[in-house]
């Protein structure tokens, strides 16, 4: 947990410190001529890419256009999937089995579908888009983890006490419910995130994601796969920033998740990605 | 319900080693059945086999083993009279005192690969279906001037001219190829890709069809009875690849025993195989900065049609570091629309010149000013930028699209790279439907070619000038030049044709590429002309697999 | 069971009705119609393409071209590809029967390798090496599939060169060669694609089975028979096994949409010429035919996949029955 945390702090603060961190514009083409495709020295950390760009200032700017994403789209879905899985949760038993029943549906539509549908219609689509998209794909899992979580704490003796005692229901849940949710709630979140990133890495990977020449770690690694042989650090590089992020992530959710209540359904939606 | 899983578990499990043990046999087993064979490594599949309607050089290559032409073009190509030029489906032909037409004679044992005899009928109706406006055949206008072809008797077709001119040989020899009349007459000509003839063409070539599955593999083999000889390659099959690295990687792997350019990466790494060769092959081909002159960009009409505005891109462009950047030692910057090796032409004509100075003030001068808040120049509140289409299937171009897109933005020039599929690119550029491109052009043989992409255009129909350009003293000279039987006369009319769309900065000249083909060591390629390096593909010796 | 049944058939109507409206909403509302956007039809003239356009029925109205769009979907018409002017099918059919093949190998491995890791360490809990190999097992669930692909690209077939860098099969061979030699060349192309689904899907198997397992294997039944002497493998086989069919089968049935998408993303870097190679190329040709066939064609591949899945729960485990139709 710690390390992982550590791994992800560090790799936020790098995106966010990118302009103070990088030492040269991550769009500046050094020298075409002289400078294409040279491996890591003391002047390029990370080496330089075939127009002579610097990698490691790519990395962490390519970092902010990843994280900024995946974090928009996660907020994104963990929101809307809160909203509607407490909703289905509070309302009657019949309206509330009817909307997990779309959430049913929507989730057995491959997002890959969508995303594909969304290119047709747009081409390469902006940052924001991009989010949106993967965040409207993304909320089902939350919603049936909120929605199962607050049925199930509404059901406990405590609850049922302090609504015999005549409190009110917005009482009841920002009081008993709430508390309990945030835990579960986070480490889905986590996991969304890490997941997010993947996806969004692999859309850029197949060309389906950010518009060049902004980077993002996907797009890097689809501009490196070809020199695999002869420049591996364009394609090592993005991958191993992307496998750390990932990685991380996912095990502070692994960690949250075993400390909270609800983690066998949390574990349950690991698979449904 | 035990018995299901274990017995997964164990069928994976022997399938793990028999992998193993098979692969090692495997290799021994195919080296002697493939001997004889000749892979074609590519990233693009062929379009289509019926030759009016074949847009990629993949479909060209194969066409032009399954079907014949009345001759054939000797190697170097000469594409004035008929000197350059061997019997091929006519075993000779005779001239008219006029000149304005040419009588050929059918060689008798030619036979369809379906065994019917091809007549004097199957040219006339080639000659037909290529000039059909039904069939819309990009190629249609190679036989602009030919009137028509009468069939004097059953194996003797004549080709009619309206007005004699050098290259009237070469116009039809090279151009037509001749199809079956008895299988095509009955299909409908706007539907000739949906005919069962598409999915199986019949031809006379020394190849006969063999396969085909789409965006896979394409196979066509020997057909040992032809009355040209059998050819030496028993099978040819090109083996389409998802894109231009994994093309290159299987034929560096030894899986496949050609590909038809190797740049980059590829090419250091044919270099130092010795499996793997890398055969150099004369070009035909120049890369440029297409601009499309119709086109309303940066809120002006027909912003590129300024003359200024185009000389200040071309002066932005340094061309010697872009191609040093992409393309290393192979390619050389262009100098116009054409190649070093086009004739009459002067290596050391006149250029625009790399100076990012004069490129400034012209901007300037021109309302462009720049905004030091974006680094962007603007006129009227609105910003210079235009998209830049290239073809997502050329590394190459893709490069270059990012190394232009830096370079003008350094000078305050937004420019979005738009990059698409092939087939989608030639879809937009026939439309019209971009601001400017980065297009390749493979040059025909013949110079008077250089009409169809640089010569003023009226109506719909823009051939390849896809940017409709327009240059009256470019047409002017291009079209005397055309007619012009004196060979020194015809010359100087090109120059100034060719000085003339320079000057104009036509668009921005990029690259000429020198061409390395990587080829196994067993293969030995003969007679690669720079048009075709296929032509002579039936001739080529194939040898047992070399050990890797 | 009928009710459930009933209601998971519903299920399964709904997405199909989502996924024929998302792809008939492509086809008109993407740029360009067939008759403008093909590009077979760049030669052609105005006259041409508008009495084209008349026989496509592009002039009637949305509504009726709905119907007819449904309608031809349900005959198994989906039109024709922009690109090649091949029936949409015949394109679908090719491609998907090559990603049936690799998915299912990938599946078949991930079931198999995720079933064997689960069982040893829900059997040995203690077992240093297991818990190792779980671990890793569950890192690699979480690398995205097309970096794993990558890696294991550039190690063992652009590196090592014992596999081949890509393809479904050395077309030479699969043209003449013979039956086993075919069998053999197809066996070294699906490997490294097969291998990489299976690294990423096998965690959530074994982590499903070891639970499974370590339930199971405190159970009366499971107790009753090492009581009897019978040895702990025999245990494990015969009784514990069983029992842990249909979590498993479940942890299959959630996954199937994931399994679309993470072969999309493998069967490109491998230059496997599947379902997923397909469309990526529609997508960049923007042949809209093509693109709404694969959605209706996913979706309903994955709709009759959960249902099988469902439906073979119940089967396997009758326990499932009571316990689903209390909760729903």
């Amino acid at each position: 947990m710690k390390r992982a945390s550590a791994v992800l702090l560090l790799i936020v603060a790098l995106a966010l410190l990118a302009p103070l961190v990088a030492p040269y514009d991550p769009a500046a083409q050094l020298d075409i001529v002289a400078l294409k495709n040279s491996a890591p020295s003391f002047a390029h950390w990370l080496g330089t890419d075939p127009y002579s760009r610097d990698v490691f200032s790519r990395a962490v700017f390519g970092a902010r256009t990843s994280l900024t994403v995946a974090a928009l789209a996660t907020l994104l879905a963990t929101l809307v999937g809160c909203m509607w899985g407490a909703c289905a949760a509070s309302v009657s038993d019949r309206l509330g089995d009817a909307l997990m029943s779309v959430v049913e549906v929507l989730r057995s539509v491959p997002r890959v579908l969508v995303f594909l549908s969304v290119s047709v219609l747009l081409g390469p689509l902006s940052a924001v888009t991009l989010a949106l998209v993967l965040g409207a794909t993304a909320w089902t899992g939350t919603s049936r983890l909120v929605y199962v979580l607050v049925r199930d704490i509404s059901a406990r003796p405590f609850v049922e006490a302090a609504q015999a005692v005549g409190a009110s229901r917005w009482r009841v849940m920002q009081r008993h419910v709430m508390p309990q949710l945030l835990n579960p709630i986070v480490a889905s979140g986590a996991l969304l995130l890490a997941d997010i990133l993947a996806v969004e890495a692999g859309l850029s990977f197949i060309g389906l994601g950010v518009r060049p020449p902004g980077a993002s770690w996907g797009s890097m690694l689809q501009d490196g796969l070809p020199f695999l042989q002869s420049a591996w650090w364009l394609a090592a590089v993005p991958s191993l920033l992307l496998v750390a992020t990932v990685l991380s992530a996912a095990g502070i959710a692994d960690r949250l998740e075993s400390t909270s209540a609800g983690h066998a359904d949390a574990k349950k939606r690991r698979t449904e990605r | 319900m035990r018995h299901p899983i274990t017995c997964r578990l164990v069928t994976t499990a022997l399938a793990c080693v028999a992998l193993n043990s098979c692969s090692k046999s495997d290799a021994a087993a195919t080296r002697s059945s493939r001997s004889s064979v000749l892979t074609i490594s590519t990233a693009v599949d062929a379009d289509a086999l019926i030759p009016p309607l074949v847009s990629t050089t993949q479909g060209k290559q194969a066409v032009d083993m399954l079907f014949d032409f009345l001759a054939e073009a000797k190697s170097p190509l000469s594409t004035t009279g008929d000197a350059g030029f061997a019997p091929q489906l006519a075993a000779r032909w005779q001239w008219a005192a006029d000149s304005l037409s040419i009588a050929f004679s059918i060689d008798p044992r030619a036979r369809w690969h379906d065994g019917t005899p091809v007549r004097a009928k199957d040219v006339r109706f080639s000659f037909a279906l290529f000039t059909d406006p039904v069939v819309a055949s990009m190629h249609a206008s190679n036989f602009v001037g030919i009137d028509s072809v009468s069939v004097r008797d059953s194996l003797t077709a004549v080709v009619w001219w309206h007005q004699r001119h050098p290259e009237q040989f070469f116009q039809i020899a090279y151009n037509l190829a001749i199809m079956p009349e008895h299988l095509l007459s009955k299909v409908p000509r706007d539907s000739l890709l949906r005919s069962a003839f598409a999915d199986h063409p019949v031809g006379s070539g020394r190849y006969r069809f063999t396969k085909w599955n789409r965006q896979h593999d394409l196979m066509i083999e020997a057909d040992t009875s032809n009355y040209r000889g059998a050819p030496s390659a028993t099978r040819i099959v090109w083996v389409v690849a998802a894109d231009p690295t994994a093309a290159s990687m299987s034929v560096l792997a030894g899986q496949t025993d050609l590909l038809e350019f190797v740049r980059g990466d590829a090419y250091t790494q044919t270099k130092k195989s010795s499996t793997v060769r890398a055969v150099e092959y004369p070009s035909l081909d120049y890369a440029y900065l297409l601009f499309n002159y119709e086109r309303t960009v940066s809120g002006s009409r027909r912003l590129f049609a300024d003359h200024a505005l185009r000389v200040a891109l071309s002066q932005t462009i340094d061309r010697a570091a872009v191609v040093a950047n992409a393309l290393d030692s192979l390619g050389r910057v262009a100098l116009g629309p054409f190649t070093r090796v086009t004739d009459a032409v002067d290596t050391t004509m006149r250029q625009i010149t790399f100076d990012t100075a004069s490129a400034a003030r012209a901007l300037d001068s021109l309302g462009w000013k720049m905004d030091s808040r974006d680094g962007l120049r603007h006129r009227a509140g609105r910003t210079l930028q235009f998209s830049l289409m290239v073809p997502a299937t050329s590394t190459t171009r893709k490069r270059v699209a990012v190394l232009l897109q830096s370079q003008l933005k350094a000078i305050g020039i937004q420019a979005e790279i738009d990059a698409v599929e092939a087939q989608v690119f030639g879809a937009r550029l026939a439309k019209g439907d971009f601001d400017a491109a980065i297009n390749a052009w493979r040059t025909d043989p013949s110079p008077a070619t250089i009409r169809q992409v640089w010569r003023t255009v009226r109506g719909k129909d823009v051939e390849a000038n896809y940017g409709r350009y327009s240059n009256l003293t470019f047409d002017a000279a291009i079209d005397s030049a055309a007619v012009m039987f004196d060979p020194a006369r015809r010359r100087t009319l090109y120059r100034t044709a060719y000085q003339s769309i320079v000057d104009d900065a036509a668009a921005v000249w990029l690259y000429e590429p020198q061409n390395f083909a990587a080829i196994n060591a067993r293969v030995t390629p003969v007679g690669m002309r720079a048009d075709a390096w296929w032509a002579a593909l039936p001739n080529w010796r194939v040898a047992e697999a070399v050990a890797r | 069971m009928v009710s459930f049944f009933f209601r998971r058939l519903l299920h399964a109507i709904a997405v199909m009705v989502i996924a024929v409206t998302l792809g008939f909403s492509l086809v008109h509302l993407a740029p360009g119609d067939a008759m403008t956007g093909g590009v077979m039809q760049a030669g052609r003239t105005t006259e041409a393409r508008d009495r084209m356009r008349a026989n496509a029925g592009l002039n009637l109205p949305l509504s009726t071209q709905y119907t007819r769009f449904v309608r031809g979907a349900l005959r198994g018409d989906l039109g024709r590809s922009f690109t090649d002017d091949q029936p949409v099918v015949t394109v679908l059919w090719t491609a998907l029967r090559r990603s049936l093949v690799l998915a299912g190998a990938g599946l078949i491995a991930a079931i198999a390798l995720g079933l064997l890791v689960g069982s040893a360490q829900g059997w040995y809990p203690q077992q240093r090496a297991f818990r190792w190999v779980g671990g890793a097992l569950t890192a690699l669930y979480a690398v995205p599939e097309f970096v794993l692909a990558i890696a294991l690209l550039g190690t063992l077939a652009y590196g090592a060169g014992w596999f081949p860098v890509g393809g479904m099969n050395d077309p030479v061979t699969s043209l003449l060669g013979s039956a086993t030699e075919r069998y053999a060349d197809a066996l070294r192309h699906v490997f490294l694609p097969a291998l990489t689904l299976a690294l990423g899907w096998s965690a959530a198997v074994a982590r499903q089975q070891r639970a499974a397992i370590a339930d199971s294997s405190s159970a009366d039944f499971v107790r009753t028979a090492r009581a009897k002497g019978r040895s702990e493998f025999a245990a494990l086989i015969h009784h514990a096994l069983p029992t842990t069919v249909a979590p498993v089968l479940a942890v299959i049935g959630l996954m199937i949409p994931a399994l679309v998408g993470g072969s999309v993303i493998v069967e490109i870097v491998f230059a496997w010429p599947g379902l997923g190679a397909q469309v990526v190329h529609a997508v960049a040709a923007r042949d809209v035919p093509v693109v709404s066939g694969a959605i209706i064609v996913i979706a309903l591949l994955v709709a009759i996949s959960s249902l099988l899945i469902d439906m073979a729960i119940r089967v396997v485990d009758p326990r499932q029955r009571t316990v689903r139709s209390h909760e729903s």
